[in-house]
């Protein structure tokens, strides 16, 4: 059912567009190929298809990260965009944009995933000096490095001059203008080894959210299971952050949303998540596209509707406890 | 399945909290570990279960280090319970109890007739099996506790090491669990159990090891090991045995 609604998402994504097209005449540039020298085929193939692809892919990345992360860290409210992995890939690739402006557009990702990884072993061994991490000790200081690589971020952006900064501030408010083939080229690689690589040790998620100790008696290995689990976070948060900028809360909302419908079984909650994800972005980004004044950002859209949600399951811990 | 402490020390976050232990247990021994809060009984399960490394000596389970064992190979062998703390993710109860079944089919194997087979008689033996559809986060804590129980029995393994099992049980619940526990040694398992109530592990545990400020200060027989000065220096209570075989305390 996720699996269709995306589709008619995709669909309708491709079909209406800002530019004047009626969806008729979308519908048969589609037909026409990918070849056809007509501008609406150029239009609908070149522009509106990949840029959707791209953003179902981020949409799909995030979201299995995030559900991950949850299991990994037994924290509703853990997103590696909250624990600071995607602040840690913008930075690095806030650098690159800064240094290496000549740099070949491969680099970008490359850099992301580097810098996703790099925070994901920063936060396990800062938190883990003096004895086995808590989970309050993990989150504070994935909010530590958050913040850290948000100034960092900041600060490049105060030395940069007039060009660069509309340039970066464009980059980091999280979007798919003018994204191609070539990006989805870009990021499907690492997007779609990340997510499979989560989805595959997902039964050891499912023995990680019981606890640490209760997943050790099951047999899983920590060590290993912790870092597959960094790792392909990194690979499917890097793979989004090199493309697209930085779009948070979609990883936070997302596996809530779908937990009440397949249950926290892992090897179901990733693919319905990744699809539900997709979804999501798919819509989000159609409708800034078409609804909404050109150049708000899918990265700001998606924080409007995350902080009303992450509120309300703040309110919803409370109750709890 | 034998398991052997050989003059082990155990350290958490800096501080010495085991020193220097020496005990061994084999198929069909229902050790009882009791002592005074803080006298380390956590600590002894975790040192054995492999979750913690000890910092001298040697914890061995049939001769080979417990770390040395893959995490899966020793999973199989051995089904720790932690000392119980409510759930924080919803599961189904049947799917949590299934997780015991994780070290025998790995991250791809489905649900084989024998894994699905232990995964029912573990529900019956702990009787969750009329919760098995139920969200697991729903339940009382005693019925979670249960379900924990039976993830364990669901490993199939032949050394159980149990963390406070009563925990939250009701009194009938607590009766059935012991009488479950005494069956398992005589089926030939191993069962190490830590509990605070005395006289339930006098009149249900042959053999006892008694905690004291981190040291195994007494172990053997149960009521020998209670009747013991050791016994009365580490509770601060005097213990007596009246002639109809009535434990007393204070």
């Amino acid at each position: 059912m996720l699996g269709t609604a995306l589709l008619v998402a995709i669909a309708a994504a491709v079909l209406w567009g800002s530019s004047d097209l009626s969806g008729f005449h979308s519908l048969s540039a589609l037909w026409q190929g990918p070849h056809s020298d007509e501008m609406t085929a150029r239009i609908v193939w070149q522009v509106r298809l990949p840029r959707v692809v791209v953003v179902a892919l981020v949409g799909a990345a995030l979201s299995v990260s995030g559900g991950a992360f949850q299991a990994l860290f037994r924290n509703p409210m853990a997103d590696p965009s909250l624990l600071g992995i995607a602040s840690g890939g913008s930075f690095a690739a806030v650098m690159v944009l800064f240094h290496l402006p000549q740099a070949p557009v491969w680099f970008l990702p490359v850099a992301a995933f580097l810098g996703c990884l790099a925070t994901a072993i920063l936060l396990v061994v800062l938190a883990g000096t003096g004895g086995a991490p808590s989970l309050a000790t993990t989150l504070l200081t994935g909010v530590v490095l958050g913040s850290l690589f948000t100034s960092c971020t900041a600060l490049a952006l105060l030395l940069s001059d007039e060009y660069q900064l509309r340039q970066l501030v464009f980059w980091l408010s999280g979007g798919a203008e003018a994204r191609g083939w070539m990006h989805v080229a870009l990021s499907l690689p690492p997007i779609a080894l990340g997510t499979g690589l989560l989805w595959g040790v997902s039964r050891w998620l499912d023995a990680l959210s019981l606890g640490e100790d209760h997943a050790q008696s099951l047999g899983v290995p920590l060590e290993r299971a912790r870092g597959a689990v960094l790792v392909g976070t990194a690979l499917a948060v890097g793979g989004a952050v090199g493309v697209c900028g930085p779009v948070g809360f979609v990883g936070l909302i997302i596996p809530h949303l779908v937990r009440p419908l397949v249950g926290s079984g892992n090897r179901a909650l990733l693919p319905a998540a990744a699809l539900s994800g997709a979804l999501l972005l798919v819509l989000a980004d159609f409708a800034a596209r078409v609804f909404l004044p050109a150049g708000i950002q899918l990265g700001v859209l998606t924080s409007l509707m995350g902080v009303p949600f992450f509120l309300r399951l703040l309110a919803r811990e409370r109750r709890v406890a | 399945m034998k398991m052997l402490l050989e003059n082990a020390s155990a350290r958490v976050g800096g501080r010495q909290i085991l020193s220097d232990l020496s005990a061994g247990v084999d198929s069909g021994d229902l050790v009882a570990v009791i002592g005074p809060n803080g006298a380390g009984k956590s600590t002894l399960l975790k040192l054995m279960a492999g979750v913690l490394a000890p910092v001298a000596g040697r914890v061995e389970l049939e001769g080979v280090s417990v770390r040395s064992w893959s995490a899966p190979e020793r999973a199989c062998r051995m089904a720790y319970l932690p000392q119980f703390r409510p759930l924080t993710v919803s599961l189904l109860v049947e799917d949590l109890v299934s997780m015991g079944r994780l070290p025998h089919r790995g991250l791809w194997k489905p649900l084989s007739v024998e894994d699905r087979k232990a995964v029912s008689s573990a529900m019956d033996r702990m009787e969750i099996s009329h919760l098995r559809g139920r969200d697991a986060t729903t339940l009382s804590g005693g019925e979670l506790q249960r379900t924990f129980l039976a993830r364990c029995l669901s490993q199939g393994s032949p050394v159980l090491l149990l963390d406070e099992p009563l925990t939250g049980l009701d009194i009938g619940h607590q009766l059935s669990l012991l009488a479950l526990l005494e069956d398992l040694a005589r089926e030939g398992r191993t069962v190490v159990w830590s509990v605070h109530d005395l006289r339930l592990a006098a009149e249900h545990s042959g053999m006892a090891w008694l905690m004291d400020q981190g040291e195994l200060v007494a172990q053997g027989a149960t009521a020998h090991v209670l009747m013991g000065d050791r016994a009365k220096a580490a509770f601060g209570v005097g213990i007596s045995r009246s002639a109809e075989g009535d434990w007393r305390f204070g």
